[in-house]
């Protein structure tokens, strides 16, 4: 057997994948072949050494918080909406990093809120402001009454209706 | 800097639609009752009190207020006492005057012009134990 093939044998023995026959096949030559019992010792001081090592490191890997990592750094995948609170803190956060366009819009706000509310309010009554003017007037139909038109020493123009004269 | 011009074109918003408003007529009709007994004048009639003296009104209640822009053609309508109502539509205009005509339905139809700033009176449709007086002021003087 060549020295190759006696290594995948160990190797197979070490591992446990041999058959029953094929591991009593390898242990009676273990006994009897000095040469090759050294070297099933020597991979098994190699297998020692790196399962001790894979073991140390092992409990100074932490998995706190692997799965996020790893979800983190994988294709983003559409989230709800997000909530309205969430959306209040992310325009806390942006106003606080710019101050002035915040201040700026709020400004703006208060302006139109303002201005909608005393529109909204009704207008106090206008003084009656009789200012004279000269009136042409072009036609006058009165159906059931007479009419006579005065002028006031202000130059106002006064079209008075009645069944009889005033005075 | 895109800050700024977001303020400076909000700022110039109210003057944009305010130059649009001067365009437009303004109309006020002051609705009064006028009547022989007591003697009390409302203070924002005084100057209807001094041009109505020769009626010897001593009393001046002031019923309605109404105002309104409008465009030429288009109407203004403003209830009066009893049922009736007052339309006033701009007919034509030009730098100096305006044409109006003035309804009171069964009672006055007419068609005038006016300066700019004008005050147009009809009185005499009986209300309660005295008359109705229509006091109409055509145009802002202060906007026109």
């Amino acid at each position: 057997m060549t020295d190759e093939r006696n290594e995948e044998r160990l190797t197979a023995y070490l591992d446990e994948e041999l058959t029953p026959e094929e591991r009593a096949e390898v242990g009676l030559r273990l006994e009897t072949d000095p040469t090759m019992a050294a070297e099933l010792e020597a991979m098994r001081g190699v297998g020692n050494i790196l399962r001790r090592a894979a073991d140390e490191w092992e409990r100074d890997v932490s998995f706190d918080g692997f799965y996020e990592k790893v979800a983190a750094r994988l294709d983003p995948i559409e989230s709800a909406a997000p909530s309205l609170l969430s959306r209040f803190e992310n325009w806390l956060q942006w106003s606080v990093r710019h101050p002035a366009t915040a201040a700026a819009f709020t400004i703006l706000i208060v302006m139109g809120a303002g201005s909608a509310y005393w529109a909204s309010r009704s207008a106090p009554i206008p003084v009656l402001q009789m200012r004279g003017g000269a009136v042409q007037i072009e036609n006058l139909d009165f159906e059931n009454s007479s009419a006579v038109v005065y002028k006031t020493d202000s130059d106002v123009t006064i079209i008075w209706l009645s069944d009889e004269d005033p005075q | 800097m895109r800050v700024l011009l977001i303020v400076l074109v909000a700022l110039a918003m109210p003057s944009v639609g305010q130059a649009q408003k001067e365009k437009r007529l303004t109309i006020t009709v002051h609705v009064i009752h006028a009547s022989k007994h007591g003697n009390q004048v409302d203070a924002r009639l005084e100057s209807l009190k001094k041009d109505l003296s020769v009626f010897g009104f001593t009393t001046y209640e002031l019923i309605t207020v109404a105002s309104h822009q409008v465009g030429v053609g288009e109407k203004f309508e403003v209830a009066l006492p009893g049922g009736r109502k007052l339309e006033i539509t701009p007919k034509t205009r030009t730098r100096e005057k305006v044409r109006f005509q003035a309804k009171i339905d069964g009672l006055l139809n007419t068609i005038y012009g006016i300066d700019s700033g004008g005050t147009l009176i009809i009185g005499g449709p009986k209300h309660e134990d005295g008359v109705l007086v229509i006091a109409i002021t055509h145009g802002d003087p202060a906007a026109e």
